[in-house]
């Protein structure tokens, strides 16, 4: 790493900067072995939604093949993965584009 | 309600089960713990552990890298902790009981349910399995009931831990 002073300070432009501002999104996907209830339950468990929304959200994942659950910063996104993975389910995250 | 769960306030449950039916679980447990020793070299556990970037191979390595050992970790807990409560329980009249704290009482719906996503994998299993009636003659006919059982028993333990 060099140890010259920088003479200018780089600024981020500010369209790059909005890009990084947008969240990350985390996906929970349809699969035919886990329970309806037991990823309803998952929902309350990890995220704590209400019963009635940790219900909607299982049954968009199972009509639509998919439902968002989580949004933010990578870093909480890829935490919240991880924990729905740890409950076996199937989940990725990616950046709104 | 009647049933092998009864929940208790501390979040534990009271289980009460026949000893066919333990004896089938702890059969399911020590294979889940065989298959956990190794899971790479085992055929369907790749739902065990699902890519968290589908479009990313880089961002797929490093997660892979940083989370699969804590991953792999709570599974092998959670199985020698249910291993442990099937031994525990004791036999009287023909019923079988254990009483399970609620950290147990999670371990046994992760493993429940990682068994039936391994079996469930290697059954090839899809929305209209649980339709269909099973073929008797079939060869994964066992598989299948076991499949069904599991199936049967983490849903009426979910059900009683929601209440």
């Amino acid at each position: 790493m060099s140890t010259t002073a920088p003479t200018t300070v780089q600024r981020p432009e500010t369209e790059e900067a909005v890009k990084t501002d947008r969240p990350w999104l985390v996906v929970v996907w349809n699969d035919p072995i886990n329970l309806m209830s037991y990823v309803t339950y998952i929902f309350q468990k990890l995220f704590g939604f209400p019963r009635e929304k940790a219900h909607t959200l299982m049954l968009q994942v199972h009509h639509e093949g998919k439902a968002i659950v989580a949004s933010g910063p990578r870093e909480r996104c890829e935490a919240d993965v991880a924990r729905l993975h740890s409950a076996g389910l199937w989940a990725t995250l990616y950046k709104e584009s | 309600m009647a049933g092998p769960f009864a929940p208790r306030r501390d979040g534990g449950m009271d289980v009460t089960l026949t000893e066919p039916e333990v004896e089938l679980l702890r059969s399911v447990a020590a294979q889940m713990d065989q298959v956990l020793e190794a899971p790479e070299q085992v055929a369907h556990t790749e739902r065990l552990f699902p890519p968290a970037y589908t479009d990313d191979p880089d961002a797929q390595a490093e997660y892979a890298r940083l989370m699969t050992a804590d991953l792999l970790d709570g599974k092998r807990r959670s199985v020698r902790s249910v291993i442990e409560t099937l031994e525990r329980g004791t036999l009287k009249r023909d019923h079988w009981r254990v009483r399970l704290s609620a950290d147990e009482t999670q371990d046994w719906i992760a493993v429940l349910n990682d068994a039936r996503l391994t079996l469930g994998s290697r059954l090839d299993v899809t929305e209209e399995s649980y339709e269909r009636d099973i073929d008797p003659d079939a060869p994964d006919a066992i598989a299948f009931e076991v499949f069904r059982y599991l199936g049967y028993l983490e849903e009426f333990l979910v059900e009683t831990l929601m209440g």
